[in-house]
């Protein structure tokens, strides 16, 4: 037996290799993907895509409906819809983009500590997670707001802790399934100390649950922003969100029919495309559904 | 449309015998002739629409909503009305009479006044719901302006006695706002409405729906003629509009400016429009902490807004701009027509600026309602793009209504850079709209000693002429002094179905339904 | 089991005391008080004195922790309080409105159960592609649109264009069955969008795991019609990771009750705690989240022990179902 001289290497497992193009081998996850990439190009590049300034006013034009100068009319002050809508992007998606970050960084290290403590503390932990979720998302954000302002940051805090319980159970989960792979007990029956398993092996395994969770996080991050944004404490002017876009829109509803539908329809097949992608990359990502 | 026309002229003919009153009772003892009551059978339910918070109380002289408005002449008459022209009639009191020297009062009612559940009225009562508006411990709505009420007493059955501090020639005005309720189990004024007013409360569930019926016990010159008014709470104004047109709301108050012409293009519908407005679209200032505490920078910021601009953007052209910083409308009795316009001039208000010390890059702030008022914002973003035409920042924050008044109410809290948007409903009386910026009133927190001595001046002047004289300082003096900013003469927006006539508006902006009626009933 | 359901039982009640403490300090310290908000909106030039004596009428001059114990102690007498608003007891309030909120609740479920199970079963019977590919679209548009939208294009639909529906308010069920449920059916159906098609991604999901495990292929090599292996294997074996959503679920109805009661101006729950926090309403807001609470614990904690009836495997691991 050469194994007593030589370390035990148990192999690792690559279960994410080329997943974009077995992802994209699939119909409508390419679209999806193709329509979150557009989003994502034509919002970032705002300044070089938006026919106008954003902050353009036009009294003569208040509450036009579509031409060819403004292809999604006109607001309140004569400004270009779809440069608003371009530009409300850039704030929707940093908000979506940042708290998912928190979202998923925070709710993995509760759903982890819960999963690998066990006992009492696990016990503690899912319980208060539970019980996040079993409050209305809306109310706790009307809360939040009201105690920390609409501020982009403030609204990035308040998604961010809002998402956690969610991910928390999903990571405590993804996590157990690991810590009772053959696998896992092979590698600490050969003496790896428990936090380098976590993190060079455990994590990456973990993962792809997590990724495919974040997508579907990013879009309910987009839609309670909106419905926030429908209450009146979205982000603050001069800057739009989509969902204060929206908001707007159905203030003025009549006077333009125009202004609401836009950006909603920007705000569904934003969110419709980034649930399909979550969709697919979960299938593609997790070797136990492929 | 027989029965309407009749109904107007008797309307008027009302109004007409008010103001016969109120000249003489400055003379000295009035008598008013009756009042004819109408005949009528009722008919009906009219279903009123009510946008954001419901009706959350029914104690009428601690008002928590303005929705509860038009409960006040529909359950709760005071001893005088208002008039759509904004001076006062008699209601449960007949005739008044002031001393030679105007510190004496003397109000006689009427006898056949009964509450809803049957009991009657009496001066007892009246003399009651006065003093319980004067107690400082409880916060009416009423008090700023009957302050200086010293004693007030039943002198028989049907005759109260008044006696002030300094004289005053329109105590009917001040006590308008005072309203009759029943006080015999405090506990209950919130939460069981019984008053004398043509309907009486038959269900309510508060923040929510609130039905009258008519009273049976009433007796007075408008009696109830539909067999119900419902309140009904809608989510949000667009969705009140949408339930107007269809048909399903009889009524709507405080319309979005949005949506007047589509009210308008509708055949079946119209705008009620009030004969004169005394409510403003006010940004108040913290004027005892920089950089608000130097009139210079707050005349900058005067010159800096483009009210005519924001009139007709944000309001569609739908209310007066207050060219010259004045609590009292262009079109107002006792507007100074003297008075200079601040023209938008943006050097000017740069140059104002340097002069006060506010150096260029400072920002301020815009403190709005979120959930409310979206002209508010639209006007905030216009003074937002030309503010940093010269330099300056204005950082717009909505909030929603608790964390809004937190910052500065009530009047005495300090909120230096801040601007608050606000809209004041003044009273008419032009005497009393310009109390608002008297000592402990305003939340600008002005405090002027020399414009309280005025104030008190006007009060106590029987002379139309001389009054004036006195109410135009008053207004140079804000005007100068900016104490705060006085962007347009502006009111809720009510609407209502072709088919019901007789309600109006009055200048403050709240619904008058105690002569209202279906066309043919 | 017992231990465990014990154990249970221990943590759910601490939780409900932490989360009541949680939601009364948090209501305190965000800016606005209820007599401010009040007074705010129509009386200007208020006494100071005036505001102190609210103050110490409704208790809110005592210390954070005073109020608290106070509260507590009203509770296990059975008194939940005034609203420090409307001056209305906070039980009266509750009654008035739980109705509204219940029997939408219920017409959503119902409607959200009657849409997703059959949907998936037949999903799983037909293998139809066509079929497949409109289901997941009405998933993926159902996940997709927010309840106000949702609500809003119904009202505009059903309400003002064809006029088939009444658009707002509530009618009590029995005071007026037909008119009741008349009332409470666009908002029943935007809602039970918002859960049928989670439920319906859970329950399709699971199907199809459990018809590829190696049990159901045996009952299938048994000669058994595939109607009956869906029928007796799979559908039974499916329901329970579906079973463990019921807690999202009723998560997702209360939240979305909140947004759908508010559009369709319906006297509920959801309503009132939106008021609530909008008018600082301490008084209505503790006994709403408390109830929530409760309401939320006692659900997961029926949804476990039936998980451990119906899945004998987990009985005897125990605590291992607390996932």
């Amino acid at each position: 037996m050469s194994a007593v001289a030589e370390p035990l290497r148990v192999p690792r497992r690559r279960p994410r290799a080329r997943f974009l193009t077995q992802l994209l081998k699939r119909p409508s996850a390419a679209i999806a993907f193709v329509v979150v990439l557009a989003i994502v190009v034509g919002v970032v590049g705002a300044p070089l895509v938006a026919p106008y300034s954003p902050n353009a006013f036009d009294f003569t034009h208040l509450f036009g409906g579509p031409t060819l100068a403004h292809p999604f009319g006109t607001d309140e002050l004569g400004r270009d819809l779809l440069t608003r809508v371009l530009y409300g992007g850039r704030t929707t998606l940093e908000i979506a983009g940042f708290s998912v970050v928190l979202a998923m960084s925070g709710g993995s290290l509760w759903g982890f500590t819960a999963a690998y403590r066990r006992g009492w503390l696990d016990e503690l932990l899912m319980r208060v997670a539970d019980l996040t979720l079993g409050m209305p998302v809306i109310l706790l954000g009307l809360v939040l707001v009201a105690a920390f302002g609409s501020s982009t940051l403030s609204l990035v805090l308040i998604l961010g802790i809002l998402f956690m319980p969610a991910t928390a159970r999903l990571a405590r989960a993804a996590l157990l399934s690991e810590l009772e792979t053959d696998y896992y007990l092979a590698t600490i029956s050969v003496g790896t100390p428990p936090w380098l398993i976590m993190l060079r092996e455990l994590l990456p395994n973990a993962a792809p649950v997590l990724i495919a969770r974040a997508s579907v996080v990013a879009a309910e991050a987009i839609f309670v922003e909106a419905s926030l944004s429908f209450v009146g404490l979205g982000v603050q002017p001069p800057a739009a969100s989509w969902g204060t876009l929206l908001q707007k829109g159905y203030t003025n509803l009549y006077r333009s029919y125009w202004y609401p539908l836009f950006p909603g329809l920007v705000i569904l097949v934003a969110v419709l495309a980034l649930n399909t992608l979550g969709d697919h990359l979960q299938r593609v990502l997790d070797p136990a559904k492929r | 449309m027989h029965g309407l026309k009749r109904r107007w002229s008797l309307a008027f003919a009302t109004v007409g015998v008010a103001a016969t009153a109120l000249v003489t009772a400055a003379a000295g003892p009035a008598s008013v002739g009756t009042t004819h009551a109408r005949a009528c059978k009722p008919y009906g339910t009219l279903s009123y629409g009510i946008a954001g918070g419901g009706i959350t109380g029914l104690d009428p002289n601690t008002i928590s909503n303005a929705a509860q408005w038009p409960l006040q002449s529909l359950v709760y008459p005071g001893l005088v009305e208002i008039t759509p022209d904004g001076t006062v009639a008699p209601s449960l009191a007949t005739k008044w009479k002031a001393s030679p020297d105007l510190k004496t009062w003397w109000f006689w009612l009427r006898r056949d006044v009964k509450y809803s559940d049957g009991r009657a009225f009496t001066s007892a009562d009246a003399v009651a719901n006065i003093l319980r508006v004067l107690d400082p411990k409880v916060p009416s709505q009423a008090r700023g302006n009957i302050k200086d009420f010293r004693s007030v007493r039943a002198i028989t059955k049907y005759e109260i006695r008044i006696k002030l501090g300094s004289p005053s020639s329109i105590v009917p005005d001040q006590m308008f706002l005072v309203r009759m309720s029943d006080l015999s189990d405090v506990s209950k004024l919130n939460t069981v409405g019984n008053g004398t007013g043509p309907y009486k409360v038959a269900d309510f569930v508060p923040n929510q729906s609130l039905t009258l019926v008519p009273n049976t016990y009433y007796s007075g010159p408008n009696p109830a003629c539909f067999k119900k008014i419902a309140f009904i709470r809608e989510p949000d104004p667009t969705s009140m509009v949408t339930d107007f047109t269809s048909g399903r709301l009889g009524m709507i108050w405080q319309i979005p400016v949005s949506s007047v012409p589509k009210i308008e293009s509708d055949k079946r519908a119209q705008i009620i429009s009030p004969k004169t407005v005394s409510s403003v679209q006010a940004w108040e200032l913290d004027t005892t902490s920089p950089p608000f505490d130097n009139a210079a920078a707050r005349q900058a910021l005067s010159y800096a807004i483009d009210r005519a601009t924001m009139v007709k953007v944000a309001f569609q052209g739908q209310a007066i701009p207050s060219l010259a910083n004045d609590l009292l409308s262009s079109k107002a009795a006792g507007y100074d027509k003297a008075l200079k316009p601040y023209a938008f001039n943006l050097q000017k208000a740069k140059q104002l600026f340097q002069q006060a010390g506010v150096k260029p890059g400072t920002t301020f702030t815009f403190w709005a309602q979120g959930d409310k008022n979206p002209e508010r914002i639209t006007m905030a973003e216009i003074l937002q793009q030309d503010l940093q035409k010269i330099g300056y920042n204005l950082n717009i924050v909505q909030n929603d209504t608790s964390t809004w008044l937190q910052k500065f109410y009530p009047a005495g809290k300090s909120y230096p850079g801040l601007i608050i948007a606000n809209g004041l409903s003044l009273q008419p009386n032009p005497v009393l709209g310009l109390s608002f910026a008297t000592s402990g009133k305003c939340e600008c927190n002005w405090n002027n000693k020399q414009f309280d001595a005025l104030y008190f001046k006007a009060l106590g002047m029987a002379d139309q002429g001389k009054r004036q004289a006195v109410l135009n300082q008053m207004q140079s003096m804000f005007s100068q002094a900016v104490p705060v900013l006085a962007i347009a003469h502006q009111t809720n927006i009510l609407a209502a179905q072709k088919g019901i006539v007789g309600a109006w508006e009055d200048a403050r902006g709240n619904t008058h339904l105690e002569n209202a009626h279906f066309a043919g009933h | 089991m017992r231990r465990y359901v014990l154990t249970r039982l221990a943590t759910s009640i601490g939780l409900l005391f932490l989360s009541s403490i949680v939601i009364f300090c948090l209501m305190r310290v965000i800016p606005g008080d209820p007599t401010i908000t009040k007074l705010g909106g129509s009386i200007q030039g208020v006494d100071p004195r005036a505001l102190v004596a609210i103050r110490h009428q409704l208790g809110l001059d005592r210390s954070i922790p005073d109020q608290y114990v106070r509260w507590l102690g009203g509770i296990f007498q059975g008194d939940f309080g005034r609203s420090y608003y409307s001056q209305f007891p906070v039980t009266t309030l509750i009654q008035e409105r739980i109705g509204a909120t219940a029997e939408l609740a219920i017409a959503a479920l119902s409607i959200a159960l009657v849409i997703a199970v059959p949907a998936a079963t037949l999903g799983t019977i037909w293998r139809n592609r066509v079929f497949d590919a409109l289901l997941s679209g009405f998933t993926a548009i159902g996940l997709a649109t927010p309840a106000f939208v949702t609500g809003i294009v119904l009202i505009v639909v059903f309400g003002v264009k064809l006029g088939w529906l009444p658009t707002q308010g509530y009618v009590s069920f029995s005071h007026h069955p037909l008119a009741s449920l008349k009332s409470v059916l666009l908002p029943a159906i935007t809602l039970s969008i918002v859960v049928a098609a989670p439920v319906l991604r859970v329950l399709r999901a699971s199907l199809v795991d459990v018809e590829s495990a190696s049990y159901t292929r045996t009952a299938a090599g048994k000669g058994l019609l595939r109607r009956q292996v869906v029928f007796r294997h799979v559908l039974p074996n499916a329901s329970i990771p579906a079973l463990t959503t019921v807690g999202v679920v009723v998560g997702g109805l209360l939240g979305g009750a909140v947004i759908t009661e508010y559009v369709f101006a319906r006297p509920g729950l959801g309503t009132l705690m939106v008021d609530a926090v909008y008018q600082r309403d301490y008084g209505v807001l503790q006994a709403l989240v408390l109830l929530a609470a409760a309401s939320f614990i006692l659900s997961s904690l029926v949804v476990d022990l039936l998980y451990g009836v119906i899945d004998p495997r987990l009985r005897v691991r125990g605590a291992g179902s607390a996932q």
